[in-house]
């Protein structure tokens, strides 16, 4: 006896089913009453945990899992649910909540979902109704071919990251055997000059001593005096400036020209001074003025005179013209008109000369007056210059009695330049000559020198290059990374092909596994499913094709579309698929749910399926659980096969 | 050449076993490179 309890489970407070074993149970309870969820509990207890995304996706679409709370299998309301299956000495318990389920008794195996479990519910019944041939999903499920898979492009991302930096390896190597040449050729070249450097110092060391000592001692000397004298001279010439700077000869230069445009603007004023009347002789102007009023005064009397005549003769002209008796000049009693007339043009005459004189008088004061106004202010600024002209003459009187005080310095600085400059011509003229017999010597010497110093010069420039290429070598040292393990580019050169072949050979390998899982696959089903179908006279050929994963399905030896199948032949291929995989997969575990799924099968169809799950109880002590039969020509036909069935509850 | 056969060897029953144990990508992963790394260390001394 099997059985099944159920505590908080679907809508279930407590329910025990017992099942035969070895027999075929059908759950005949009404619609909604919970037949399905009696199966799908049995389903949970014998797969979970699920272990690959396919069957976690697989037992959730039949309700039996889900990812997020709350679970589907518990009771509304409760917060614990418990399952029970005790069948064929296999007992499984779980607990479920609502966040999760737990497993506490016994070991689930989640490809019993693709193998002992046949539902209208399930996908992939679903797929073979509705026509689709594609059993891939099914054969990762129940195969380890994804695993594989996932392992060999694990292996394949690895293989190609190892491969990358082989190449970079490689690289840097190239890249390092490059600059080595480089570095040797520059080594060898510096040996070159090192050599050529060390027979042209030999050179040099034998010239020095060929030479006559005492000859060679005396240029010496000259030469140690030549340098003394020049020192000399340079400091001499140092102080010399040194004087002149305290001489303040540009002070005294600027100083000079702002005093001769001081004295030209005098000369200019002088000049305008001497141009007024008396050469601007304030007193002589003044003595002129005063003789012009005095002068004035005079004339002015005079010309009074003369006016009162002027107007005694304007009174007789009127006797005259008017008939008056008696002369108004002389009394005389008879007037003479030709002498009053002439009197009166001498009178008139004088008047007007006097007239004249007066304002040329007049006039010439104006000019006096101006004249003095116009030298005041020349005098003014005459002063005004003279000032500033007596300040300069002072500072330059300064300055250059400064100079005379350091005219004597001077004398002596420039007599010791002079004597010393002597003394360098004599010291040049015996060097000369002292040269002129070593010539030959001197020349080859100076050769050899230069020579020297061009080597040396071409030795530093490469050994600068040789600590460039030395930096650089340094840094392509750095070592790469494999694994996150730090391994320098020679080593890594010889390692990466290493393991480059070895997981070249790893994936080789699960490329093997991959297609002997799904040749082993497809001979395991086909050989089921051909027996299945033979045994139950069904008039069709099915098989999985190991390349493809999917079903092929022949009439009378022609490849069928699934399609081209009627529902209800495709409804009964699903189930029969199914046992097949149960038999090809999971033949051991006792037990085989079918939900719902022979409904709508033809009679003799169900006659026959009935009988070889019937025949399949029997022979393998296999417990089968059925639901949805409902129809009573169905449960006869049970009946009537065998009595090897059970009539739940 | 022992040694590769050995690495090749070692690679192979090691991932064989992780997915006989339905083990995770990472987890295969780590597998590989954890081996790898032996083999380095060991090649470097």
């Amino acid at each position: 006896m099997a059985r099944i309890i159920l505590e908080n489970v679907g809508p279930f407070e407590r329910k025990t089913i017992e099942l035969k074993e070895g027999c075929l149970n059908i759950i005949g309870m009404p619609n909604a009453s919970g037949k399905s969820t009696i199966l799908k509990a049995i389903a949970l207890a014998l797969s979970y945990p699920y272990t690959s995304e396919f069957t976690r996706r697989a037992a959730a679409r039949l309700g039996l899992w889900a990812e997020d709370p709350p679970q589907p299998m518990l009771r509304v309301g409760s917060n614990k649910g418990h399952l029970e299956l005790e069948i064929n000495g296999l007992r499984s318990v779980c607990e479920i909540t609502y966040d999760d389920i737990f497993r506490k008794e016994g070991i689930g195996d989640d490809r019993s979902l693709f193998t002992c479990f046949a539902s209208t519910e399930s996908e992939f019944m679903r797929e073979i109704a509705e026509g689709n041939p594609d059993l891939s999903q099914v054969v990762s499920a129940l195969s380890l071919i994804d695993y594989y898979k996932r392992a060999r492009i694990v292996a394949e991302e690895i293989l190609n990251n190892i491969k990358y930096i082989h190449e970079k390896a490689k690289g840097a190597l190239e890249s390092k055997n490059e600059l080595l040449t480089k570095k040797r050729n520059i080594e060898e070249e510096l040996e070159q000059i090192k050599k050529r450097i060390e027979e042209l110092s030999a050179r040099r060391d034998s010239l020095i001593k060929s030479r006559d000592p005492k000859l060679w001692e005396r240029l010496s000397t000259l030469r140690g005096e030549l340098k003394g004298i020049n020192g000399k001279i340079r400091k001499k010439e140092e102080d010399l400036e040194e004087v002149y700077k305290k001489l303040r000869r540009e002070e005294l230069e600027k100083l000079m020209k702002d005093k001769e445009k001081l004295e030209n603007k005098l000369k200019e004023i002088q000049e305008e001074i001497e141009k007024l009347p008396f050469s601007g002789d304030r007193e002589e102007i003044r003595k002129r003025m005063d003789v012009i009023d005095k002068e004035v005064t005079r004339l002015g009397t005079e010309y009074s005179k003369w006016d009162l005549m002027k107007r005694l003769l304007d009174e007789a002209t009127k006797v005259i013209k008017g008939g008056v008796e008696g002369c108004p000049v002389c009394g005389s009693p008879t007037v003479n008109p030709t002498y009053i007339e002439r009197k009166l043009s001498e009178v008139t005459s004088k008047l007007q000369k006097l007239e004249r004189e007066i304002r040329n008088l007049h006039n010439e004061k104006d000019k006096l007056v101006k004249a003095l106004k116009s030298l005041g202010e020349l005098k003014n600024k005459e002063d005004s210059i003279s000032s500033e002209l007596n300040y300069l003459k002072k500072l330059i009187k300064e300055i250059e009695d400064n100079a005379a005080r350091y005219k004597p310095v001077i004398e002596s600085c420039k007599i010791d330049l002079e004597e010393l400059k002597r003394k360098r011509e004599d010291v040049l003229n015996e060097i000369k000559a002292l040269e002129m017999s070593t010539k030959d010597i001197s020349d080859e010497l100076g050769k050899v020198s230069r020579g020297l110093d061009e080597l040396r010069g071409k030795q530093g420039v490469l050994e600068e290059k040789l600590n460039e290429i030395k930096r650089e070598l340094g840094s392509l040292e750095e070592h790469l990374e494999i694994m996150g393990i730090k391994v320098p580019a020679e080593k890594a050169v010889e390692i990466c092909p290493r393991l480059i072949k070895s997981l070249e050979q790893l994936i080789e390998h699960l490329t093997d596994k991959i297609e002997r899982q799904k040749a082993d696959f497809a001979k395991r089903f086909n050989d089921a499913i051909s027996h299945l179908l033979r045994d139950l006279q069904f008039e069709l050929d099915a098989m999985i094709d190991p390349n493809t994963l999917e079903l092929i399905v022949k009439r009378e030896g022609k490849i069928q579309r699934l399609t081209s199948l009627s529902l209800s032949e495709r409804a009964a291929l699903a189930l029969l698929i199914q046992i097949a995989l149960k038999e090809a997969f999971l033949p051991d575990v006792p037990i085989f749910l079918v939900d719902e799924v022979i409904l709508g099968f033809d009679r003799s169809r169900v006659e026959r399926i009935i009988n070889y799950l019937l025949e399949m109880a029997k022979n393998k002590g296999m417990t089968i659980v059925l639901t949805r039969l409902s129809d009573k020509e169905e449960v006869r036909v049970i009946t009537d096969a065998s009595s090897n069935f059970s009539l739940l509850p | 050449m022992s040694k590769e056969i050995s690495l090749t060897e070692r690679l192979i029953k090691l991932v064989d076993e992780a997915v006989r144990r339905k083990e995770g990508e990472n987890r295969v992963k780590s597998t590989i490179l954890e081996t790898l790394r032996e083999e380095i260390e060991r090649w470097l001394g």
